[in-house]
């Protein structure tokens, strides 16, 4: 066997279209094409600017959890452009005259990565970007408990990501659907390296995402300033500690299970194969063992964001903490008991589905509760309707439409007339766009100026807002309808003339959530070049609750000149009421922070190099890279000189710094947060 | 989706019924929202203002209480639907047999001591039916929507669904909703409802061997040719579903680039289209 395993010229993205051509060939040499050249671009835009150095000494080398959070952020906007992108390619395919202009196996391939990057390389990384840059500064915390494990983590979900990329340039990628069940994709029925695709990238992942999750669950064990007890944490915080919980535990199934597929794929056992003693029911349950509790981990965090938004936007203290703490922790403990609603058609008891059922309903009132708890903060409040707000109530409105289906889904019965259907896509749809990108999108434009300084452009993003909400709409009621008319899930073409006014409507709802994206991309491009108007470098732009906003903007590297004293459970706003502009400080003590380091991308990348020769069975080259990856992470054990120190004088000067932007910063009245007024500071002003 | 059958008729009243007992815990919300958004709104909104109003216990009673109490209805209802709608309970004394064997791209249906058909499926009116279901290759999702919801058909085991047919004729159609490779859209097959007489001349219809089938049967590929054969020696089915590879050659479902299959899917894509445009499956609503 060559050094280069199984890969030959025909892997190659364009040869197929030239020995081929076809409008499906195309469309793929197409893709591909776009990564190439836009992978060139991107490397000559930064040899033309001189870019190289800065980014390797700011970025790529950091391990602040801030910086962190913003490049996972930027990853998940990057794969959301391709991820929609897709869809929109998908209900194009569906509403030409079938059978389309793609291939069966070609739209089989866009579901699987649309899926498999929407949960994996937006979803998972936007919330863990959030998480990042958010609750270290709302517990009180320098940083991550282990700065170094943290950009590791980082590097391991951009190396996951760039495989998927990768399969548009060689080779292909599954077509076995997010899920990849065998024996679909075993070895006999997928014998191309598509699944190995997604095993691996998904490894380097799942890894990845463990390791965050240990990182902010000690985090917020360890790190919380002193006086803060857990019950004085934001919402968010908790939210983060319930959603670390389910990562540490969750993932884990997932990498076995694919690593077991691996296994019987490449080295000729018999986990998921029925003749030789194994059973894919275990692939199934494993999979979803993992899977449920990722729909949670998925959405947790965007509830903390609500949690943050609206009262912030509301005015108002939030309504009912302790039914949200203890409904958020209702809710990670049930995650892990209702995994076979995924499969209630698999043939187990009527009593065993009954049970799983009813049980799946049960999370339904913590849910329920928690929405309530929302409209009651906003119940009595004086709304002010930013983007984020207005993501937020969008949300809650959706939401709850999901929630009627869910609890339909939950009901064997119903299930087993719905399930693999386009009402069942409709569904999860209905909980993962407001339920996570709307909560994601809202901490973009509410904590955007913690990390540069400036405001988001509100006009835009409303725009982008209601795009998104309506094409939501557009987009996802018309599967419910056909999908219960029968119409299945993952097909390339309909032959039912029915259906076809219902996808036209839907198509015409894709591309209105692809304008929502535009905006948002507008938005950030008209942000960035008014930044200068839209700054607010005294902090607290929106006259916020959590103790961020007691910082200036952007937030330092330290995060805090002194740690603050955890008086309440909602000091800044004490502090603000009893006149206050700034915190008092507490000690002013040298600290350590660790030196930027390129290591952890050195370890991202031969971690990559690794997974990439599994796929590709290049063993040797695989050996390399994870050899290489352990002597790397040796190599930094041993190395005694990781950290600098930032004196007490140091931060006494940026307290001092702080303290005169505050003193000249003149008080505006909160009716003019959106104008370039808002200089930060802001506060609800008797008028 | 109008059901043709008591089994897909119950599963639509409990759909109905589960979104109506949706909607006193969910329409304060649905209607609540925008109507606190625009009394509560900064500019114009009439409310009033009251920033520390954070805990009530009469609230937290209602909002616990009444998500429960929706809960513990659903539930309730949930347990009940499934106690009685087990697809593996008998909708009726004595039900018919009928053995079910999913490939790529294909459904064999056997009728022991019989005839065995493939994509075609005749049943005699208002008559209760057991399928047993396994399948080669691929995991299969077996499903004839206006009859019954749907149940796994998977290699090395067997499982069961159970519906009784239409009080009169009818013709509708079922098919795997499980995607497995290339040629899934065609993954179909044809459901006649017929009268007891038709349902016996059905099993007089002349057949060819079965040899032949299952020689055509083992290929991944689409089905073309004749439908109906004599049937299998008793115990076939059992033993297909202990070792599916028996009846598979193991081809596979993701084709390489150029594979011939490929024309011989685009082919039977192009007739599938044909045929559907003369005779629509008038399945709407
Ligand atoms: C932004 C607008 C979106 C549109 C228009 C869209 C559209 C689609 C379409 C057309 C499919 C294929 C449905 C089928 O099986 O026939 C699909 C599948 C899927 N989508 Fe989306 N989607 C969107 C966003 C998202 C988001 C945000 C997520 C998750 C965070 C997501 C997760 C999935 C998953 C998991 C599948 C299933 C893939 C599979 O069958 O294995 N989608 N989507
Ligand atoms: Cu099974
Ligand atoms: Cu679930």
């Amino acid at each position: 066997m060559s050094i280069l395993g199984s890969l030959d010229w025909n892997d190659i993205f364009i040869v197929p279209f030239f020995t081929e051509p076809s409008l499906s060939t195309g469309i793929a040499a197409g893709a591909g094409g776009v990564v190439v050249l836009g992978a060139l671009a991107v490397m000559v835009l930064l040899t033309v600017k001189g870019w190289w150095k800065p980014l390797w000494s700011n970025w790529i080398t950091t391990l602040d959890h801030k910086k962190i959070g913003v490049i996972y952020i930027v990853l998940a906007l990057i794969m959301l452009i391709r991820g929609v992108l897709e869809a929109v390619v998908m209900r194009a395919q569906q509403v030409s005259p079938a059978p389309g202009f793609l291939s069966v196996e070609h739209h089989a391939e866009l579901f699987s990565t649309h899926g498999t990057i929407m949960i994996f390389f937006v979803a998972m990384p936007f919330l863990t970007g959030v998480i990042n840059v958010v609750m270290p500064l709302q517990i009180g915390a320098r940083d991550m408990e282990f700065p170094f494990m943290n950009a590791v983590s980082l590097w391991l979900s951009i190396g996951g990501a760039a495989l998927v990329m990768a399969s548009l340039v060689v080779g292909h990628f599954e077509t076995g659907g997010w899920t990849a069940y065998p024996p679909y994709t075993g070895i006999k029925l997928s014998p191309n390296e598509g699944v190995d695709y997604w095993i691996w990238s998904l490894g380097l992942t799942s890894v990845g995402s463990t390791l965050s999750g240990i990182n902010f669950l000690v985090t917020i064990y360890k790190q919380r300033a002193p006086g803060m007890k857990l019950f004085d944490m934001s919402i968010f915080a908790w939210a983060t500690l319930c959603t670390a919980i389910l990562m540490i535990f969750a993932m884990m199934p997932l990498t076995v299970a694919s690593l077991m597929l691996a296994l019987d794929r490449q080295a000729g056992f018999h986990f998921f194969t029925a003749t030789q003693g194994g059973n894919m029911m275990n692939f199934a349950n494993m999979f979803w063992l993992f899977g449920h509790p990722e729909v949670y981990i998925l959405i947790l965090p965007a509830f903390g964001v609500f949690s943050e938004v609206i009262p912030t936007f509301s005015g108002k203290k939030i309504y009912g903490y302790t039914s949200l703490v203890w409904a958020t922790i209702a809710i990670a403990v049930l995650s892990f008991t209702v995994w076979v609603h995924h499969f209630f058609t698999m043939g187990q008891t009527a009593n065993l589905n009954a049970i799983f059922g009813i049980a799946t309903m049960t999370i339904g009132v913590p849910t329920g509760v928690k929405v309530f708890n929302w409209m009651l903060t906003m119940w009595r409040g004086k709304l002010r309707f930013s983007t984020a707000m207005l993501f937020s109530t969008g949300f809650i409105f959706t939401f709850v439409i999901g929630g009627i289906t869910g609890v339909m889904l939950a009901n064997p019965t119903i299930d087993f007339a719905t399930h693999n259907s386009l009402f069942l896509v409709a569904h999860f749809h209905n909980m993962l766009i407001p339920g996570l990108l709307f909560g994601m999108f809202a901490a973009v434009n509410f904590w955007f100026p913690l990390c540069f300084g400036f405001r988001l452009d509100e006009k835009w993003g409303r725009r982008s807002f209601w795009l998104w909400m309506i094409g939501f709409y557009g987009a996802f009621m018309p599967l419910y309808a056909i999908g219960l008319m029968g119409a299945p899930r993952r097909m390339a073409f309909f032959t039912e003339p029915a259906y076809f006014p219902w996808l036209v409507i839907a198509m015409l709802g894709a591309l209105c959530v692809l304008a929502g994206l535009i905006a948002q991309v507008i938005q950030i491009w008209v942000s960035v070049k008014n930044r200068e108007s839209l700054m607010v470098p005294a902090g607290d732009p929106w006259d916020g609750r959590g103790i961020e906003w007691s910082l200036g903007c952007p937030v330092p590297e330290y995060d805090f000149t002194t740690i603050p004293a955890m008086t309440s459970r909602e000091p800044w706003v004490d502090a603000k009421e009893a006149g206050k502009r700034i915190m008092d400080p507490t000690e002013f003590v040298d600290i350590h922070l660790p030196k930027p380091t390129g290591m952890p991308f050195l370890v991202g990348l031969v971690a990559t190099l690794f997974a990439f020769a599994m796929i590709f069975q290049m063993w040797l080259i695989a050996a390399v890279g994870f050899v290489a990856m352990w002597v790397l992470v040796l190599i930094r054990s041993y190395d005694t000189d990781w950290e600098e120190t930032i004196t007490a004088e140091e931060l006494r000067e940026g307290y001092e710094a702080h303290k005169r932007l505050v003193e000249t910063t003149p008080q505006i009245r909160l009716d003019d947060e959106f104008t370039t007024k808002n200089r930060g500071l802001i506060m609800e002003t008797q008028v | 989706m109008t059901p043709l059958g008591p089994v897909a008729a119950g599963e639509r009243a409990h759909l109905i019924s589960f979104f109506l007992w949706m909607l006193p815990i969910t329409l304060p919300i649905l209607i609540g929202t925008p109507w606190i958004a625009m009394r509560y709104r900064r500019h114009g909104g009439k409310g009033k203002y009251d920033p520390n109003w954070a805990h009530s216990v009469g609230a937290e009673v209602v909002i616990w209480g009444g998500a429960t109490l929706t809960f513990l209805i659903v539930g309730w209802l949930t347990w009940g639907h499934v106690q009685g709608e087990d697809p593996y309970k008998p909708t009726g004394k004595d039900p018919m047999h009928v053995k079910v064997i999913g490939s790529e791209w294909k459904w064999m249906f056997i009728y022991p001591g019989k005839v065995a058909a493939v994509n075609r499926l005749v049943l005699p009116e208002n008559t209760p039916v057991e399928f047993d279901l396994t399948a080669t290759g691929a995991m299969q999702s077996f499903w004839i929507p206006r009859l019954a919801g749907q149940i796994y058909a998977m290699p090395g085991m067997k499982t069961k669904m159970n519906l009784t047919t239409s009080e009169n004729p009818s013709q509708t159609y079922g098919f795997n909703s499980q995607f497995n490779g290339a040629a899934f859209p065609l993954n179909k097959f044809e459901v006649d409802v017929v009268s007891q007489d038709q349902f016996n001349a059905f099993l007089q219809e002349p057949k060819h061997p079965f040899a032949q089938l299952e020689k055509q049967f083992k290929k991944t590929a689409t089905w073309s040719g004749p439908e109906l054969f004599e049937p299998p020696e008793t115990g076939f089915w059992d033993k297909v579903a202990m070792n599916p590879d028996m009846l598979t050659d193991g081809g596979a479902a993701i084709l390489p680039d150029n594979a011939p299959e490929q024309k011989q899917i685009d082919d039977a894509i192009r007739d599938e289209l044909h045929v559907s445009q003369i005779q629509p499956q008038g399945d709407a609503q």
